[in-house]
């Protein structure tokens, strides 16, 4: 199982083991589509899910694409960062017709632009004009305090949301 | 006057735009699709989330490690545990905690209870929409003694709040395995009726065989995991290829049915349920005495490592995982919650719907068994 591990970094890429049946690969933006198809091409046919990680402090987006082969047992987590200001990417639509769901998803909750999706349509939420909401810097707490009203002689004893800190 | 039937008119009315749910005994949960449809035949199909959208992703990011196990059971309603345990497992993978023998033999019968359930109520759900309204109450009622033993055990009937990292919140209560054998055999008994009853039925026969194949590659493609892919002929089972727990001490088998269609998707569950009992029956019998939960630190104090963890749980509709990020907080940074139901709800459904009959698109939807509150999180 070491093997794809060798040939991975033998790319230049950094992998490592995450645990017993997942390996991480670190690959840069404009290597991402290359990567990806490798690893299709190795047997990790099945896309499972993209995920993205708003790192503020770094002023960048992780994306995470998990795939799976099921012939070696194995989970792939591919994962690259992006710059926050601006952030665009490629479409991986064409190696998965999934994706397109996935890049709706990931547009509409952290605004990032998917280059070659057509579909980057409204999906979850309803006329949102906000920040999108999963970004670090929505503020959840000012966010419903705005547009919900908490009086204090109506709340019948129960008392605002607070943050937990 | 032209006669020929095939050529396309420009008149309006040839199309309508149909809503199959929100509310709607044909689909699992809050969750619709919009159907365009020419006559009986669906023409397109457009999946409209949305309405189940509770933003838990978010609102895990705002709590305390632990507190969030009293959250996330919310995002898969009828089977509810799985999310609590590959939550904790990637925790317990993160922070390396042991976890006592007792503890997974423990999470393996509330899981595979919960598995039982689950399928239960999902080929409850294909009676409903077949006309088939008996086995709706054999089978609800069936699945409500599994919420009784959950009830005894946990003190709740759907949401049990029971994991904990390192471990489950109780030991199991005295006389608990007992009454869980009985209602085994119980079960072993109805099974034979469940058969000849449902699944030898000609009106389920008739709807579900040779409707909505699904090929293995097609499968795979499209992110089918579960019941599904296997009913497609991939036999991939996240219990037998990656173990985790103790399920590589159980002897069980992986029924294959293999032809992709309607009936084998609901035959490939029914089989599975068999599988379970057998699970179930050797749990009881190999569990060993201990602890079942190791010390953890105090719930504001519970630091999980820095770094990230994919951990999943086969569920009874499919990979389960949780993709967990932390930097070294005592609240999470980051939860991703992949739902079994996400592919084949929100995208295959859009293209394997397409030009089916309109009484069909109920059934297919049942027969996947998807779950809207797992994508709609």
């Amino acid at each position: 199982m070491d093997d794809i591990l060798n040939e991975i970094k033998a790319m230049d890429l950094k992998a490592s083991w995450l645990g017993d049946w997942e390996f991480e690969v670190l690959t840069p933006k404009d290597r991402l589509a290359s990567t990806l198809s490798y690893l299709k091409l190795k047997g990790f046919k099945a896309f499972m899910g993209l995920s993205c990680v708003d790192w503020i402090e770094d002023g960048t987006f992780e994306l995470v694409y998990i795939i799976q082969s099921y012939d070696l047992a194995l989970e792939a987590i591919v994962k690259t960062k992006i710059p926050r200001q601006k952030p665009v990417i490629e479409s991986m639509r064409s190696l998965w017709g999934l994706c397109e769901v996935y890049e709706r998803e990931m547009h509409e909750f952290f605004g990032i632009e998917f280059v070659g999706n057509p579909n980057l349509k409204p999906f979850f939420l309803e006329n949102w004009l906000d920040t999108p909401p999963l970004r670090k810097d929505f503020d959840t707490l000012a966010f419903s305090e705005e547009l919900f009203e908490f009086k204090e002689d109506e709340t019948h004893g129960i008392k605002p949301p607070k943050r937990i800190e | 006057m032209e006669l020929n039937p095939l050529k396309e008119s420009n008149d309006e009315y040839k199309y309508y735009e149909l809503f199959i749910g929100p509310n709607h005994p044909g689909i699992e949960g809050n969750f619709s699709y919009v159907l365009k449809m020419k006559g009986h035949s669906v023409v397109e199909v457009t999946a409209d989330p949305g309405l189940l959208h509770r933003g838990f992703e978010k609102l895990m990011e705002r709590r305390l490690w632990t507190q969030n196990l009293a959250l996330i059971p919310r995002i898969c309603v009828p089977e509810p545990d799985v999310n609590e345990v590959a939550y904790c497992m990637g925790i317990e993978h993160m922070m390396k905690i042991e976890v006592p023998k007792r503890a997974q033999y423990i999470r393996v019968i509330v899981l595979e209870l919960a598995r039982i359930a689950s399928f239960l109520f999902g080929m409850s759900g294909l009676g409903g929409t077949t006309g088939h309204y008996t086995s709706v109450q054999w089978l609800v009622g069936d699945r409500d003694y599994i919420l009784d033993l959950f009830e005894w055990l946990t003190g709740g009937r759907v949401y049990h709040i029971y994991q904990y990292p390192g471990g489950v919140k109780n030991d199991l209560p005295v006389g608990w395995l007992d009454k869980l054998s009985e209602y085994l055999d119980y079960l072993e008994k109805r099974l034979p009726e469940y058969d000849k009853f449902i699944f030898q039925n000609p009106i389920i026969q008739k709807r579900t065989v040779g409707l909505g194949y699904i090929s293995a590659e097609d499968a795979i493609e499209n992110g089918l995991t579960g019941p599904n892919l296997r009913a497609s002929g991939v036999m991939y089972d996240i219990r037998k290829a990656q173990p985790y727990l103790v399920y590589n001490e159980l002897d069980f088998e992986i029924p294959k049915t293999g032809d992709g269609d309607a009936f084998s998707r609901v035959l490939q569950r029914r089989l599975e349920l068999a599988e379970s009992i057998k699970i179930l029956r050797q749990c009881v019998k190999q569990i060993p005495d201990g602890p079942h939960k190791t010390k953890v630190p105090n719930p504001f104090q519970f630091r999980v490592p820095k770094g990230s963890f994919y951990s999943k749980v086969e569920s009874s509709r499919g990979e389960f995982g949780y993709y967990i990020v932390s930097d070294g907080d005592v609240k999470p940074y980051r939860v991703y919650v992949r739902g079994p139901s996400y592919s084949i709800g929100l995208h295959y459904a859009t293209k394997a719907l397409v030009g089916m009959r309109i009484e069909d698109v109920p059934v297919w939807i049942h027969t996947t068994d998807m779950c809207p509150p797992d994508f709609d999180r």
